[in-house]
């Protein structure tokens, strides 16, 4: 934490209903100048909403947005000087390429020759050198959305907005595209937020993740740091992790799941964990187990810590691994086990350890007071 | 498709097209010889005669300012209302909606009564004026002036423009307008550099449909306009009916034949140029409250308006009816059942009123058999013979009822086909107006049916006719429905045609009604009205009935007059 870069966004306790029901509640978090934040969550979540509140196309119930030191609530979207690419793109159908690309610098009053010359070169950046002259109806999707990358692009805002601007192209063109849409921002230095519900492309893009359910800002963090340490079930599910045993956490810092009788013990972790008085008071939580952190063992007489024994539900080679789905005494849970020696084939009856570095404890119960009171207010 | 199904196709599709040649084309082909071999000989003078004369010059140049400043008026007042409608959300929106449907089915004779009604000189406003200031004479008088059928001509198109444009207006993808304000376009620039282009076309093909109308008024400039004024349809019956001077009609009519087939292309190649992209495919409710003073003074303003346009004529329409000397009375309803001496008038109401129904119900069956074994034809296959054949069935939908009618007078009166006094060249006449709205409702629908539908029926033993009755007839069902509704409907209001061919014992309602507007006195003026009343009802009835139908009666194009 030692240099981060004063914010150039700040958001705070924003929060905004749609005909009684609340579509954002009480969202706060800061961005640096050109960083790169990625909105991930499920449809639903709110991620469009406080997108077009950053734009001014919709208007906040409460909380404040201050964008470069000024509280821009009531500046008019057309003089945020921020741009945005829309999900279908919305590329004026009666304009050709380059009148869509000089349509924000004639807004500025850009004079033409030199309106010219900066839709050329960020046509060019684009890929898309030449093209000036095509009509919309021409363009393929992949190219459509260039398009639409240059227009927000080429009147320099000062804060680019991407709401899914790949949702509708197929896999692979999705891919390529969010890399080079990451190169050039970065080339330019924009600072950008990007809406996604796709975790992979969010983690390819961004520099910071907020990941939103439910109006709810769930985490704020850096990509690694999601995926290492997500900060509730919620988010670990919208991961795509499974892993998730509920269970009780003792006064020694051990967890015992509720179904199965399933014990843990996460030392290395709980010594880390700021703020836990250990041994005061027995917790109700979540425990994830990241489906990397499992060897198999040994059998032992009896059960152990950190042991699991079940039977082989179903093995599937993925290429660099095999999944494992173990039918343990909590239910099913899936692990990926290297490919040599390979594990055991299905029906058999298997004793995996799991190693305290792949347990996260998550839902402990401050998190869980806390929302509870949003819920009240909110 | 299989030879047998492929001969019962054409054998279908040949019904339509006799019918068509018989009382179309050849009428049609009647009135180019009748103007250009008027004694059997060549002999263009008729034609020439137009050009040379100042009247008739007038006549056609009166005929485009006066369409030209229907059309204008209508856009001034209508896209302000499309703007309301398609952009805020309001109480009562659907009531309004519904409302704007009123004009669409309301035959044109029935508004010019309805405008007589309100703003005549006997008309309710006047009367009122005279009794409040204790008045001699009528304070308004715009009776055979261009305002009065100006007003008209809103009054019937307004709702047209505010629909389509408004339709068209909330289809558009809202996040254009939000994105050329995030590249700094304020509001004002948003609406002149992006959402006005993007209207254009739904604003053009609107204007051009309120012309072609303004251009083939009839009805309402014979009953509104008076003798001062006259459009070429009015001439053409001027000329045909009054002056018996059937070359002139003729000359008159090929102009007006030609010129309505160029503006019905112009619209037809403008909403094919017209298929840009832009709808957006995610059709959120983009209506939002009127926040703010400004806002909701459009909105109410805009809603009185249209209340005002739309209502007064009619409830001026039903009070005037009720209306005697002495206070609310039916004597008016009354007198339409008998056929007393009073009137000096040769068609006894109340058969006017049977001749209309049962005319309408042969038209009615008449045209959705036409309809259903043309769009039956066409539905299977796509390619350009297939929309050249549409086409040509479409072709009675821009020719003018008026020259219809003058073309069966001077051709359905001698052999091969004599049918003068026949009782079936009333609804004939009116099939044939009613056909091609028929046609434009069901082969739609049936198209929409997706072959593999059909496929599967015959895979599982259905033949030909089985595959129709048990697939195709059920899934379009509800369009004949609407199509049939329509066909009533305009059989019901039909004027134009009717006028020429209507003898005394086949005259219709709005025939009827325009005979007692013709001769004074108070009686024929209240009988006027209660005819138009229930006429009004009538049609109104019909659609209510199809509302209940079908989820949206929504017309595929304006009904002829």
């Amino acid at each position: 934490m030692a240099e981060t870069p004063p914010p150039i966004l700040e958001v705070r306790q924003l929060g905004n209903r749609y005909q009684g029901r609340p579509l954002l509640r009480r969202v706060s978090f800061s961005l640096a100048a050109g960083e790169i934040l990625c909105l991930l969550g499920p449809s639903g979540s709110g991620k469009t909403t406080l997108l077009r509140l950053l734009a001014g196309l919709e208007e906040a119930d409460t909380g404040t947005i201050i964008f470069a030191g000024r509280d821009i609530r009531a500046t008019p979207p057309h003089k945020r000087n921020f741009g945005m690419m829309f999900q279908d793109y919305a590329l004026f159908p009666h304009c050709n390429v380059l009148e869509n690309v000089t349509f924000g610098l004639e807004m500025q009053h850009c004079p033409p020759r030199e309106r010219r010359q900066r839709a050329d070169a960020v046509l060019a950046m684009v890929g898309l050198a030449g093209f000036a002259e095509r009509r919309i109806d021409q363009l393929s999707g992949g190219e459509r959305q260039r398009v639409a990358l240059a227009r927000s692009l080429a009147p320099e805002p000062r804060l680019l907005l991407l709401d899914e601007p790949l949702g509708s192209l197929d896999r692979t063109l999705r891919d390529r595209l969010t890399g080079e849409i990451r190169t050039i921002l970065k080339k330019l230095g924009v600072t950008a937020i990007f809406v996604t519900h796709d975790q992979a492309e969010a983690f390819s893009v961004a520099d910071q993740v907020a990941i939103l359910h439910s109006g709810r800002l769930q985490q704020f963090a850096r990509p690694e740091e999601v995926y290492r340490a997500p900060r509730n079930s919620t988010v670990a599910a919208f991961l795509g992790f499974q892993n998730l045993l509920a269970g009780r956490l003792d006064r020694t810092g051990r967890f015992h799941s509720s179904i199965g009788g399933l014990a843990f013990t996460l030392t290395g972790q709980l010594a880390s964990d700021e703020g836990v008085e250990r041994g005061t008071t027995e917790e109700m939580v979540t425990l994830l187990l990241r489906p990397e952190g499992a060897r198999l063992a040994g059998s032992l007489p009896r059960p152990a810590w950190n042991r699991l024994l079940g039977r082989v539900a179903e093995r599937r080679f993925l290429g660099n691994s095999y999944r494992l789905t173990l039918e343990s005494a909590a239910g099913p849970l899936r692990f990926e086990l290297p490919i040599d020696p390979p594990p055991p084939v299905e029906g058999a009856r298997i004793n995996l350890e799991i190693t305290p570095g792949a347990l996260v404890l998550l839902d402990r119960e401050e998190t869980t007071d806390l929302e509870q009171e949003e819920e009240g207010l909110g | 498709m299989n030879g047998r199904e492929l001969s019962i196709r054409r054998l279908l599709f040949a019904i339509p097209l006799a019918f068509l040649a018989l009382f179309y084309l050849y009428p049609l082909t009647r009135i180019a010889l009748q103007s250009l071999f008027p004694a059997g000989s060549w002999n263009p003078g008729q034609l020439s005669a137009l050009t040379d004369s100042p009247v008739y010059l007038r006549i056609l140049w009166f005929t485009i300012w006066q369409a030209a400043l229907s059309t204008l008026l209508t856009l001034l007042f209508a896209l302000p209302g499309a703007l309301v409608f398609a952009r805020y959300r309001f109480a009562g929106k659907g009531l309004f909606l519904a409302l704007m449907t009123v004009p669409f089915v309301l035959p044109t004779v029935v508004t010019a009564t309805a405008f007589r009604a309100l703003l005549g000189p006997s008309g309710i406003l006047n009367e009122g004026l005279m009794a409040l200031f204790s008045l001699e004479q009528p304070p308004i008088r715009i009776e055979q002036s261009l305002i009065f059928f100006l007003l008209a001509h809103i009054f019937y198109n307004y709702s047209l423009v505010l629909r389509l444009v408004s339709s068209y207006w909330a289809g558009l993808n809202p996040s254009l307008t939000a994105a050329a304000q995030l590249l700094g376009a304020s509001p004002w620039q948003t609406f002149r550099r992006v959402t006005l282009p993007l209207l254009l076309p739904a604003i053009t093909a609107a204007a051009l449909l309120v012309f072609i109308f303004c251009f083939t008024s009839f009805g309402i400039i014979l009953i509104l306009g008076g003798p001062g004024y006259a459009t070429i349809e009015v001439e053409i019956y001027r000329q045909a009916v009054q002056l018996y001077n059937l070359p002139m009609a003729a000359a008159l009519s090929l102009v007006q034949i030609g010129v309505n087939f160029f503006l019905m292309w112009l619209h037809a190649r403008l909403g094919k140029n017209n298929r840009l992209g832009f709808f957006s495919d995610s059709r959120h409710d983009v209506t939002k409250e009127p926040h703010g003073v400004a806002a909701r003074l459009l909105v109410a303003g805009n809603l009185l308006f249209l209340s005002l346009l739309l209502l007064s004529p009619l409830l001026a329409l039903v009070l005037r009816s009720l209306r005697g000397d002495t206070g609310l009375t039916l004597a008016y309803y009354r007198a339409l059942g008998h056929f007393d001496q009073e009137s000096i008038f040769f068609v006894a109401p109340l058969t006017a009123v049977w001749n209309s129904l049962g005319f309408a119900m042969v038209a009615m069956v008449l045209a959705v058999l036409l309809g259903l074994a043309a769009a039956t034809a066409l539905a299977g296959e796509r390619g350009r013979a297939t929309s050249f054949w549409d086409a040509l069935l479409m072709l009675p939908l821009a020719t003018s009822a008026v020259t219809l009618g003058f073309g069966y007078i001077i051709s359905l009166n001698r052999p091969p086909v004599d049918l003068r006094d026949s009782l079936a060249l009333v609804p004939i006449a009116h099939t044939l107006v009613a056909f091609p709205f028929v046609l434009r409702c069901i082969l739609p629908s049936l198209r929409q049916i997706p072959a593999t539908l059909r496929e599967a029926a015959t895979l599982l033993g259905a033949s030909p006719f089985m595959v129709w009755r048990r697939v195709d007839f059920p899934m379009s069902r509800r369009a004949i429905l609407v199509g049939a509704v329509f066909a009533f409907s305009i059989s019901m209001g039909e004027f134009g045609a009717s006028a020429f061919v209507t003898r005394p014992h086949t005259a219709t309602m709005p025939v009827a009604i325009f005979r007692f507007l013709s001769q004074p006195g108070e009686m024929n003026y209240g009988q006027a009205m209660a005819m138009s009343t229930i006429l009004m009802l009538v049609t109104c009835a019909a659609f209510w009935l199809l509302g209940r139908f079908s989820t949206t009666p929504t017309p595929p194009n304006h009904p002829p007059t």
